[in-house]
């Protein structure tokens, strides 16, 4: 059997409501920061606002993880101004397919799969959730012009930022208050 | 907790409670967002941070004006569009300008406007409406303290600022303030201030670019 994960999720009640709308907020922050930076291509995002997900994989049960999703997507239609655009539909397809991948991968594997892993195992998933869209709406066949690019960068972004969220979990004070209070 | 985020005294913080303000930032927003014209967006960036003083909010004008044109410059590297003129041997270009302007007025601009308009005693009502109420608070709160972030101690500092903020929102919120009532003369003036701005919307809607030029 796969090792489970050792952290119990934090307790339904004021402190996890608290820790998704901070969560959240911290979302919308990095999400300010990557909207400042230019890109190439209008849906490509480097994904520095997945990090409060990927941290959040080990401290909140699924319902909880999907508000802070929400509250991100959101967030970032807000910043970007794009609420009602069909770049707002892209970055949710792609955040919902990203946050199941990595919620699967981390329910399924524990700590086996480094959130490295994780992280470009959700990429993968939002990039090919994107680039279907873009097929299906946008682009048709030519939408497979861009796939290798977009699948590319967004690995190496999503491995460096896997990175980060490790090392930002293995000496975390702040997490580790959390835990004490679980 | 910063005591810039607590503050209810001010013209606006006297004249109505914290979910009118709310409502109005909100419905703000979009004449704000979906503006296309920079120039017309700096007009409302003076007039919301000209409101946040008014809330009794301290406006940091060279932060803002260092901030709006490092997001310019960021954007001149991809150049699109034509060529207006060269500095330093780097072309800057029309429609990368725009775009790095409306970016930086966006960003700039919506902080003005959480700053009026979000204030600790604010109650969205539901569940759902009360979490984002409480995200949208924990954003300000970490935009306000976004210079304790350090790039050579990011990890450190980011964690940091995630101890401080923890809880601090039921800190600060707490017993909030049902009882203040919008005066007339407050009601008046959230009324105008957004019918102004989706009246200015809508008009640039019909008329593209009234002061950037097409």
């Amino acid at each position: 059997m796969h090792k489970r994960l050792t952290i119990p999720p934090i307790e339904a009640g004021p402190a996890r409501r608290d820790l998704v709308a901070l969560l959240g907020g911290l979302s919308l922050f990095l999400s300010t920061i990557e909207y400042l930076i230019p890109k190439p291509i209008p849906f490509l995002r480097v994904g520095i606002a997945n990090l409060p997900i990927l941290i959040a994989l080990d401290l909140l049960p699924s319902g909880s993880l999907f508000l802070v999703v929400l509250l991100k997507v959101v967030g970032q239609g807000l910043v970007s101004g794009t609420l009602v655009s069909y770049v707002f539909l892209f970055s949710a397809v792609g955040s919902f397919a990203s946050a199941l991948a990595m919620m699967g991968a981390r329910r399924l594997f524990g700590r086996r799969m480094s959130l490295d892993g994780v992280g470009v195992l959700g990429a993968l998933f939002s990039n090919t959730a994107q680039i279907s869209l873009a097929r299906l709406l946008i682009f048709g066949e030519g939408a497979w012009l861009i796939a290798p690019p977009f699948l590319s960068l967004g690995t190496v972004t999503a491995a460096l930022l896997g990175l980060f969220a490790e090392r930002f979990q293995a000496g975390s004070r702040w997490l580790a208050s959390l835990r004490r209070g679980a | 907790m910063s005591g810039s985020n607590g503050r209810r005294d001010g013209l606006l913080g006297g004249a109505a409670p914290a979910r009118a303000l709310f409502t109005a930032g909100a419905l703000l927003l979009p004449a704000f967002l979906f503006q296309q014209d920079p120039f017309v967006r700096g007009l409302q960036i003076l007039l919301f941070l000209g409101l946040s003083a008014a809330s009794g909010r301290r406006i940091r004008i060279l932060q803002i004006l260092l901030a709006g044109v490092g997001i310019v410059a960021f954007n001149l590297v991809i150049p699109t569009g034509r060529v207006l003129l060269t500095v330093l041997g780097l072309p800057v270009t029309e429609v990368a300008l725009r775009s790095g302007l409306l970016k930086a007025t966006a960003v700039i601009g919506m902080i003005a406007i959480s700053q009026f308009s979000l204030r600790t005693d604010l109650e969205i009502p539901g569940r759902l409406g009360g979490l984002i109420g409480r995200s949208l608070f924990y954003f300000q709160l970490i935009m306000s303290r976004r210079n304790r972030i350090d790039r050579r101690n990011l990890i450190g500092s980011i964690d940091d600022l995630l101890l401080d903020l923890q809880g601090s929102v039921t800190a600060a919120g707490g017993a909030g303030d049902r009882t203040r009532r919008t005066t007339p003369a407050g009601a008046a003036a959230l009324v105008a201030l957004v019918a102004a701005n989706w009246a200015v919307f809508l008009y640039t809607v019909i008329q593209p670019y009234p002061l950037w030029g097409k």
